[in-house]
């Protein structure tokens, strides 16, 4: 119980002190959200649904916000062609009541109304070199205009979809969730959270990336399934409790699923999620789609600051429960 | 001398910089009303007025009302706390607010209906408007549009729009819908009937972008578009289905900007809110309604302090109010003053002197002279030192009739510019340090006065000859060397402001005396356009010289400070005081004190730093730059403040304003709290109340919000309430509120009514109860009567029948007694005439008489006897007395009368057992014997307590007889005396029983008396004997009258 209760306390006090909203945040190093136009190939690695992603505000802050995206069009050199650029992408904002708490808008193949709550802001992007590693700002926006919610001791969350309307190229994109309208200003307590990841993996065979999802007390399995790995690597799971379990990743236009059980000690921390790529022979250009899912099938969110910090193994408390597993 | 000429060329051209007007900045004022300044939220989406003159913010977390001093959060517990999108005022001035969760608000400026969301109208409020029959057409974002009547009855037309983002709407005079959605503006064909809503085409040439805002233009029926990234548009309408474009964006270089509102006022005043380039004021020619005759930008760098503004509002007083997205409210009260910026070109942004010209106005501050020319394309000019300037402050500038420029600095004593020159040459350094401190420059026709620390300079322009004037030069002296101004008036007086006891002429010996005597530190004087000399001063105010009195102005009285740094009198009647940070503003006429506070004037306003132009406008010099009050701009507050009541408290309990409050019967404390709704200056307010059955008259002017009432009884009360401007206009109707205290219930009509009831009731209850008890009662007397009447008839009749009997029996005792009573006829043989009147009271009698001839002699007995009682007993006692007279008087021993009585009175007491111990009744008898001898009339009496009377030879004779009576008790031994008397014929004997003198009557209800009776029978013994019968007869009847008869009567005649 002692433990429970240090385990919230540390996450409240992360939570408070988070500062930071890059997406994907660096302590994932991720180098960018990926969305396809409907007319893609799944192979290319995405299965082809909008990349919703949520920003939470803290109450306490009373100034405009501003959403920046990072390269929203589709052309140059970070996106991927497939032939002729001919890919329309549009970006919404939404905020309001439904926002966050409609049930569809947190699904991994979102569908039905995930569009919930007010929009507020939408943008359509093609090619456009204006936009070409530069970045779009959305905003500025009142923070009460996201949807209230009591969760991480009150707040705002407003959500972003990026959906493909047309064509067949994949946009490479970042957000970052800023105070000023011009430069990237982090919001001091603020913090994004998807539920489903589609992002493109490092060429680099030396690079790692994270993902941090949230393990809740009421979590007792977790089912991680992955999306066209290319069976590039393995996927490593580290948390307080585990020093590093490995998971078999999925091949091209395959979805692979892995099932653990939590263990007590990570129940209200984050996991990490490690995305080791195979050091030969490198893959590159691979985009990848994530989620994770609690035994009821429900949806874990991914935090792009980890909630309560990355997670380290702690030998402690293994020792101390005295069921050290050597993974 | 080539290379000095050079050196000079350089010189010139790099020491007179020219400037163009960016390089100082025109400010404005907006007064700011952030979270810290309590509005509820920084984020404003709409603002509005009620009817009752209240502002409504609505703001990203609900709606907060304004009263020009506090603003108000949620004043309804259910009002949505959630982002209040917009408002909207119909035509019945109520008020409509939308919400982001789709929850609609409307206000009628006493009472909150709320609207709620259903599930398919979930969806932000973007805007509401009205149709032509009073429906409000209300656009959801997600939800197509809400019709709402007069009834509050909700019609959602959501068909036509599916899909579509709605953002704005507007209904065109054709009945046509204009919907802003994220891709232009359609046109719908509008109807209550949801059915009859048709699509009916995109608005073309609009870029296909998200429409903010969609406003009707002042004149036709044209619109201005706010577009997202389009700038502003507008569209014309050519025929009913078809508009043509023109764009206003371009020519403010909008184009691709964000405006989120557009607002035309009745002036056809464009006010443009953007989300990025802050506000803009567009005023169009008039001539196309588009193309534009000036424009201000209001931003993030000149006053507004944000450029991202959502929406602008004019109030009733017409000040611009400014929804700003995450900066709170702005306002734009006042807009005559204009406000300049130096702060990179004069150190502090200090402004120590200025000067009006032709051209502009000269400003003069550290190191530095500027002159700012008004006209177009004309280029400003600066000089610094190496313009001749020396260093340190500017403090004095004048233009004389030449158009020099005298320059005063605080050190280095006066210099000029001559017309044209462009190098200040030095003209006045007198030797004493203090005499190159210059306070002022002024000036008349040809003559310049220069005030400075040191006295006055007064020098001839023309011929520059001088005079000083200070406490050791001149005549006549000064009173004080630090002369803080020279002003000189209409007729040439040069007056002096310096610290004395007067403010006086140097010319001349004019002079003004504030009452008091004491030094007054004098700082600046000027004359009205009536003449009159005003004077202000460090610490005591401002004096208006009149000719004869003078008047006193001091904070107390409404200036702002005591402390006066410049004075100036405009062309409207208005005394301009400068102090630190704000104006006081004196009406020359009424009086009337109106303060600009530091919301006007950020800086303090620097000694003697102020010109007034031939149009009125004043500069003023301020440590925070320079201030322009263009008297143009000035317009007098029309409106008067909207009186309100803000708060009812009573016995600490807060009460609904909304309604009359009736209290019941009590002392109650009441307490008022008040408003005069007035934005643009409203702590200048003043008001007067009055509690109309309490307070006699009106309260006296106070800027005080608050009505205190500390003992309030029974009664109707109304609270009246007055308020004006800080411009004097004052309301026509006074506010009014009323309140009743009931009366006392017992003071009250219904209880004296139910009262006055209730004793009626209660006495004719009471009656009637009497009434029915008597009737009872009476019903059981009547009953009782009955039975006893019944009893009393049958006892009657049984009395009756036994009195009957009774009387029978007295009646025949009556016969047995007369039996044994003597036949009068033998009496009356032997004295003819002799009569006995005999009345038994009870038919039988005690009293008896008896009479008889003794046998054998020739004497004859008569007895009068009177027996104790009356009616049976007394005729026992007769019976048995004459019996024992019958057996006495044969007796032998009997010789005389007196025998007689001894032997009855034995006989009576052996008779009735009185001789027996223990049974010694009293009964007896009072009786006369008399003897007559028949032959000689000798008569020989006896009386036992019985008097007779005699007529002896027609005299009357009256004997007592004896004291004894016969039978009864008797402690001595009776005596019965015989009398012997001789009688001749004719002589009369009376003899009577006690009852006839004893009888009551008469007139006055007395005893006959034996004097009567003995008078009686002096009258009567003359007479026959039958009439002394009839007289003694009919005397004891007269004489008893109704009166009852008390004892047995016997009266004898015996006449001889």
């Amino acid at each position: 119980m002692k433990k429970y209760f240090i385990a919230i306390v540390l996450t409240l006090t992360v939570i408070v002190s988070l500062n930071a909203q890059p997406v994907p945040a660096e302590v994932e190093n991720i180098p960018y959200l990926m969305t396809f136009g409907p007319k893609a190939e799944k192979s290319w690695g995405d299965d082809l649904y909008p990349q919703i992603f949520f920003f939470f505000i803290p109450e306490t802050y009373k100034n405009p916000i501003f959403i920046r995206v990072f390269d929203p069009e589709i052309g140059g050199q970070m996106d991927e062609a497939n032939g002729q650029w001919d890919t329309q992408m549009a970006y919404s904002i939404f905020g309001g009541k439904g926002a966050y708490t409609n049930p569809d808008a947190r699904e991994t193949e979102p569908k039905g109304n995930y569009k919930s709550g007010n929009l507020l802001a939408t943008k359509t992007f093609g090619q456009n070199a204006k936009y070409d590693q530069n970045y779009y700002t959305f905003g500025p926006f009142n923070p009460t205009e996201g949807e209230y919610t009591k969760e991480f001791s009150g707040g705002y969350i407003f959500k972003t979809t990026c959906e493909g309307i047309s064509g067949d190229d994949g946009n490479a994109y970042r957000y970052f969730l800023s105070s000023s309208a011009t430069d990237n200003k982090p919001i001091e307590g603020a913090n994004a959270f998807a539920y489903r990841y589609s992002f493109r993996m490092w060429d680099n065979p030396k690079e790692v990336s994270h993902i941090y999802p949230y393990v809740d007390d009421k979590t007792i399995s977790v089912r991680l399934s992955n999306f066209d790995w290319d069976n590039d690597g393995v996927i490593r799971i580290v948390s307080v409790a585990r020093k590093g379990q490995d998971f078999q990743v999925s091949g091209d236009n395959e979805w692979k699923t892995a099932e653990f059980a939590i263990r007590p000690e990570e129940k209200n921390t984050s996991l990490d999620f490690q995305f080791i790529k195979k050091q030969a022979p490198p893959v590159k250009n691979n985009n990848v789609v994530i989620n994770v899912k609690n035994q009821y099938g429900e949806t874990l969110r991914f935090f792009t600051v980890p909630i309560g910090g990355v997670p380290k193994y702690n030998y402690k408390i293994i020792s101390h429960k005295g069921h050290l597993n050597k993974e | 001398m080539k290379k000095f000429f050079l050196q000079s060329i350089f010189i010139l051209v790099v020491s007179i910089l020219f400037l163009n007007n960016s390089i100082f900045a025109q400010t404005y004022k907006f007064q700011k009303f952030g979270t810290n300044s309590g509005i509820c939220h920084n984020f404003v989406y709409s603002i509005n007025q009620d009817k009752h003159g209240f502002l409504w913010i609505s703001t990203g977390i609900g709606l907060c009302r304004f009263d020009g001093f506090n603003f108000t959060g949620n004043t309804k517990d259910s009002l949505p706390e959630t982002q209040s999108t917009i408002s909207f005022k119909d035509k019945s001035e109520n008020l409509w607010f939308g919400f982001n969760d789709g929850t609609i608000v409307f206000y009628d400026g006493n009472n909150f209906k709320i609207i709620k969301a259903d599930s398919k109208f979930a969806s932000t409020i973007n805007d509401i408007t009205e149709d032509h029959e009073g429906n409000v057409i209300v656009a959801s974002q997600n939800s197509g549009i809400l019709v709402i009547n007069k009834n509050f009855e909700k019609k959602p037309i959501i068909e036509p729009f599916k899909g579509k983002l709605i953002y704005t709407l507007a209904l065109n005079s054709d009945n046509r819908l204009l919907i802003g959605t994220d891709n232009g503006i359609e046109l719908y064909n509008y109807d209550s009937d949801p059915q009859k809503v048709k699509f009916l085409s995109l608005i073309s040439g609009i870029p296909p972008t998200k429409i903010n805002t969609i406003h009707k233009t002042l004149v036709g029926d044209n619109y201005w578009i706010g577009t997202d990234d389009a700038g502003i548009l507008k569209i014309k309408k050519t025929t009913k289905d078809n508009y043509t474009l023109e764009n206003l964006g371009i020519l403010l270089q909008l184009q691709n900007e964000n405006v989120q509102s557009v607002f035309e006022d009745e002036n056809s005043i464009l006010w443009i809110s953007t989300k990025g380039k802050g506000l803009f004021k567009v005023i169009l020619n008039k001539t196309d309604n588009i193309s534009i005759r000036d424009y201000i930008n209001y931003n993030s760098a000149n006053g507004l302090d944000q450029d991202l503004i959502k929406s602008t509002f004019k109030d009733r007083e017409g000040n611009i109010w400014v929804a700003t997205y995450g900066n709170g409210l702005a306002a734009l009260i006042n807009e005559s003053f204009i406000y300049y910026d130096f702060k990179n070109i004069i150190k502090g942004n200090n402004i120590q002197a200025v000067c009006y010209d032709k051209d502009g106005y000269w400003i003069g501050g550290n190191n530095t002279i500027i002159h700012i020319k008004t006209g177009l394309n004309k280029t400003n000019e600066i000089y610094s030192q190496s313009s001749g300037l020396p260093s340190g402050d500017v403090t004095a500038l004048y233009l004389d009739k030449s158009e020099t420029l005298w320059i005063g600095t605080l050190k280095s004593g006066v210099f000029q510019l001559l017309k044209g020159a462009k190098k200040i040459t030095a003209f006045l350094h007198p030797d004493n340090s203090l005499g190159n401190s210059i306070n002022s420059i002024t000036g008349f026709n040809d003559i310049v006065y220069i005030s400075t620390k040191n006295g006055i300079f007064k020098i001839n322009s023309v011929t520059h000859k001088q005079e000083h004037f200070s406490t050791s030069e001149g005549i006549p002296p000064l009173p004080y060397n630090n002369i803080h101004q020279t002003f000189v008036d209409s007729k040439g007086n040069d007056w002096v402001a310096t610290r004395s006891n007067n403010v006086f002429a140097l010319n001349n010996e004019l002079t003004y005396n504030p009452k008091g005597g004491g030094e007054i530190d004098f700082t600046a004087i000027t004359q009205d356009s009536y003449g009159t000399i005003w004077a202000g001063t460090n610490g005591n105010g401002i004096f208006q010289f009149l000719k004869d009195t003078m008047n006193y102005f001091i904070r107390r009285q409404g200036l702002k400070s005591d402390y006066c740094y410049t004075l100036n009198a405009d062309k409207s009647g208005n005394i301009w005081v400068g102090h630190q940070q704000g104006l006081s503003r004196i009406n020359v006429k009424t009086h009337q004190i109106k303060i600009f506070g530091s919301e006007y004037i950020s800086g303090d306003i620097n000694f003697n730093a102020s010109s007034q132009d031939s149009s009125g406008n004043i500069l003023f010099g301020t440590t925070d730059g320079l201030v322009l009050f263009e008297s143009t701009k000035n317009k007098k507050s029309a409106s008067a403040p909207i009186p309100n009541i803000t708060s009812i408290i009573i016995n600490d309990k807060e009460y609904s304003i909304n309604n009359k409050i009736t209290l019941p019967y009590s002392s109650y404390r009441l307490k008022i709290e008040f408003i005069g709704l007035n934005y643009s200056n409203p702590e200048q307010v003043i008001y007067q109340y009055k509690l109309d059955g309490f307070d006699p008259d009106w309260s006296e002017t106070t800027k005080n919000r608050t009505a205190i009432y500390s003992r309030l009884t029974n009664g109707n009360y109304k609270f009246l309430l007055k308020a004006c401007n800080g411009d004097g206009v004052c309301v026509e109707m006074p506010f009014t509120f009323e309140l009743e205290i009931r009366k006392p219930f017992w003071a009250t009509w219904w209880f004296f009514t139910i009262a006055i009831l209730i004793l009626v009731g209660s006495v004719y209850y009471i009656i009637k109860s009497r009434e029915r008890k008597q009737k009872e009662f009476q019903i059981y007397l009547e009953k009782l009567l009955d039975e006893r009447t019944r009893e009393v008839r049958e006892q009657k009749e049984e009395i009756e029948s036994k009195n009957r009997d009774i009387t029978d029996s007295i009646n025949y005792a009556q016969r047995i007694q007369a039996s044994i009573l003597p036949s009068l006829r033998k009496l009356q043989h032997i004295f003819t005439g002799s009569f006995v009147y005999y009345a038994p009271r009870d038919i039988v009698s005690g009293d008896f008489y008896w009479f008889e001839v003794i046998p054998d002699t020739s004497k004859f007995l008569v007895v009068c006897a009177d027996s104790t009682g009356h009616g049976v007993p007394g005729a026992f006692m007769s019976i048995i007395g004459t019996t024992l007279l019958k057996d006495i008087y044969t007796r032998q021993d009997v010789q005389k009368p007196s025998d007689i009585l001894h032997l009855l009175d034995r006989e009576l007491k052996s008779t009735l057992n009185q001789n027996t111990e223990g049974e010694r009744p009293s009964d007896g008898m009072d009786i006369i014997v008399c003897e007559i001898d028949i032959k000689t009339y000798q008569a020989r009496f006896a009386s036992a307590m019985r008097p007779f009377i005699v007529y002896q030879n027609g005299e009357q004779l009256y004997f007592k007889g004896s004291r004894s009576s016969i039978g009864g008790q008797a402690k001595e031994a009776k005596i019965f005396e015989d009398i012997d008397l001789q009688l001749t014929k004719g002589d009369l004997i009376y003899m009577f029983s006690d009852g006839y003198p004893d009888q009551f009557g008469g007139p006055m209800g007395k005893k006959f008396k034996m004097v009567r009776l003995r008078n009686l029978l002096k009258d009567i013994h003359q007479k026959p004997m039958e009439e002394q019968y009839n007289y003694v007869k009919s005397n004891f009847d007269l004489w008893k009258d109704e009166l009852e008869q008390v004892d047995d009567v016997l009266f004898m005649g015996i006449k001889i």
